[in-house]
């Protein structure tokens, strides 16, 4: 039975071990980070999904995980009714090639040495998605649906300009008629002038094709743009989620509120905001993780990171003011 | 040249050898900086804002070569001097702060370490402080708490690599400012911090304009960054400067069609429209870039006349732009 939910994270935990051998013995402080802590997220059949937050939040690792790409240390991955956590190497094959991703530097995923039309049509023959006599005119098709004339096929990814790299790493994508994409910092790299059609086109697709697409970014403006809902990440914590013009209007979290205050020029809780002047470490784990930038912190926040609370239909914050 | 300006450059020229050619990347770059103004530079990667003021500030690479017809500093002609005298002036009177901040530092010294060569410095110049060994640390605690490092006496026992992007970019601010430079040059100073670091060092900058007598030039590819700390702006496209005028002019009501797109898509992208309006096409190579105006094979409203070469033109309020459009004076 096909549910509305495609993706549902549930109280997913990755770590990354930064200690090993003697240094772990001698050291009495934790030898891993928690780079993604406790997070659920549901993904919708059909939406663009925004995960918003700051270098180090978590939100690429989020991605991996997904993908299984990095180990899962806890929680489930349901993907169409499947946890992708539970299942051995070979279960996953199916879904590698109904997960595609597109990621900030389209010319390291593009092998160097192979022309553009192979690098689109080596999928389509790997996975048999159509017969060997058509994969020529499937290549093209797949060109002329991200904005390429066929005269880009014998192009090396070195000839092309970082707009039309993207465009071919995104149609690469597409070849195999994934259900889920995840773009990470997919625009972040390209000029203004080039990152309006980008964005158009990621629109475009997932209007024509159906797809549910994550779409993982630090530009709030960019967010806005593309998705139906958001979540915002900080330090491995998703601290507020909600439909995009209700967050946008209404954010709850003094983070969320710092955050979307640096793109309005009125005024600007992003003053309030301590510096980075710490690292944040494993120490800091206890209380609310946003504790020590916080500018209406009060003492019972240092306890317990807060629950999630409802403040609006489909709208939670983790914040207990 | 009056005495409100700082800066002057006239036809300034870039080249790059190529095998055995010279590719022209910047062209035409008639351009002033004002005494105690922020002077925006506008332009996407490739554009050639950086390396303008790497031409001016005479750190291009050894196969780059500039060309000025006039170059005037502090009201000196300072085009054809020695680059002994030149290497003075670029650390005493002008400086350059860059996107990555890890570089500017040497990485094997405190933070402390740097700030005590700059006050060395200072001192063999004009016996100034030469008596007291430690007045350094106090200018330097002083020096970051100016830019919202409150502990700086611990920050100056720190290395690089301990403190933050945000923290080693105010540091470096600091030391910069302890040279008293007259003109700054900031090269997309913001671009790699978090969204909330790079606000908080935008009003860093607004608050240094108003309390520092130095000009700044402040090279950026984000059009509602410039809007907020510049006083004028210069958009950049190919090599050459399209429009140049005051920042609230030119946000409001920008000329030239590819500062009309930048200017369109930043305002389209804050409200949220339906669908963004995109500027077609991407820059041309610069071995190839099209004749007279260079913009033209992308632009919307082009025609036969473009392909002539298009002079800067003078508008109103000091507004000058490179169009056919605009019937102003030319040759501004």
């Amino acid at each position: 039975m096909e549910t509305s939910t495609l993706l549902d994270i549930r109280n997913l935990v990755v770590r990354f071990r930064t200690r090993r051998g003697l240094g772990q013995l001698l050291s009495d402080k934790p030898a891993h980070i928690t780079a993604v802590d406790d997070v659920s997220i549901a993904i919708e059949r059909g939406e663009i999904y925004g995960l918003v937050g700051e270098s180090g939040s978590g939100k690429t690792t989020l991605g991996k995980a997904i993908l299984r790409l990095v180990d899962v240390a806890s929680g489930q991955i349901r993907f169409d009714g499947h946890d992708l956590v539970a299942y051995p190497e070979r279960k996953l094959r199916p879904f590698r090639r109904r997960i595609q991703t597109v990621f900030q530097d389209p010319l390291s995923s593009l092998n160097p040495r192979h022309r553009v039309a192979s690098a689109i049509a080596t999928p389509l023959a790997l996975h048999q998605i159509v017969p060997a006599s058509e994969i020529d005119a499937t290549t093209d098709a797949i060109l002329e649906r991200v904005g390429l004339s066929p005269v880009f096929r014998e192009r090396y990814p070195h000839e092309l300009s970082g707009g039309q790299l993207q465009r071919v790493a995104i149609g690469r994508a597409l070849a195999l008629d994934p259900t889920f994409l995840i773009a990470d910092e997919a625009v972040s790299k390209l000029d203004v002038s080039v990152r309006a059609q980008i964005l158009n086109l990621f629109k475009d697709i997932q209007q024509t094709s159906g797809v549910t697409i994550l779409f993982i970014t630090h530009d709030l403006h960019v967010a806005r743009y593309l998705c139906t809902r958001i979540g915002v990440m900080y330090f491995g914590k998703l601290v507020e989620y909600g439909p995009t013009e209700q967050l946008y209007s209404a954010p709850r979290h003094p983070y969320t509120r710092a955050l979307l205050s640096t793109i309005d020029d009125g005024q600007s809780e992003a003053s309030d905001i301590a510096q980075e002047a710490f690292n944040p470490t494993e120490d800091d784990r206890t209380g609310c993780r946003f504790y020590k930038r916080c500018p209406i912190r009060r003492d019972n926040c240092k306890a317990a990171h807060p629950p999630f609370e409802r403040i609006g239909p489909g709208h939670e914050v983790a914040c207990y003011h | 040249m009056s005495a409100q300006t700082l800066l002057e450059v006239r036809n300034l020229r870039t080249s790059f050898a190529l095998g055995e050619t010279a590719v022209p990347v910047v062209e035409g770059i008639d351009l002033a900086v004002r005494r105690g103004e922020v002077l925006g530079v506008i332009g996407e990667s490739g554009s050639g804002k950086t390396v303008t003021w790497m031409s001016i500030l005479r750190l291009l690479p050894e196969h780059a070569e500039a060309t000025t017809d006039e170059f005037r500093f502090e009201g000196e002609e300072i085009g054809g001097c020695p680059e002994s005298r030149f290497r003075d002036l670029r650390g005493r009177r002008m400086a350059m702060i860059f996107q990555d901040p890890v570089g500017s530092f040497n990485p094997v010294k405190t933070i402390g370490w740097h700030f005590r060569e700059v006050s060395r410095r200072r001192a063999s110049d004009a016996d100034h402080r030469a008596g007291s060994s430690d007045g350094w640390r106090q200018e330097a605690t002083a020096a970051l708490k100016r830019v919202g490092i409150p502990h700086g006496a611990q920050i100056l026992r720190n290395y690089p690599h301990q403190l933050s992007g945000g923290m080693l970019q105010r540091a470096l601010i600091a030391l910069v400012l302890q040279l008293q430079p007259s003109l700054i040059v900031a090269d997309e100073p913001t671009t790699n911090l978090d969204n909330i670091v790079e606000h908080q060092i935008i009003q860093l900058f607004r608050n240094l304009k108003d309390e520092t007598r130095a000009s700044f030039v402040f090279i950026t590819h984000d059009m509602s960054v410039a809007g907020k700390l510049c006083d004028r702006i210069a958009v950049m496209y190919a090599g050459q400067i399209v429009e140049l005028g005051a920042a609230e002019d030119i946000l409001r009501e920008p000329k030239h069609p590819y500062s009309q797109g930048l200017v369109r898509t930043a305002t389209e992208l804050s409200q949220r429209v339906e669908r963004l309006r995109e500027i077609p096409g991407e820059l041309p190579n610069y071995r190839s870039l099209p004749t007279g105006c260079r913009f033209r094979t992308r632009c919307e409203l082009a025609r036969e006349a473009c392909s002539e070469v298009q002079p800067m033109r003078a508008l109103a309020r000091g507004r000058q732009v490179r169009c056919l459009l605009y019937s102003g004076s030319g040759d501004a």
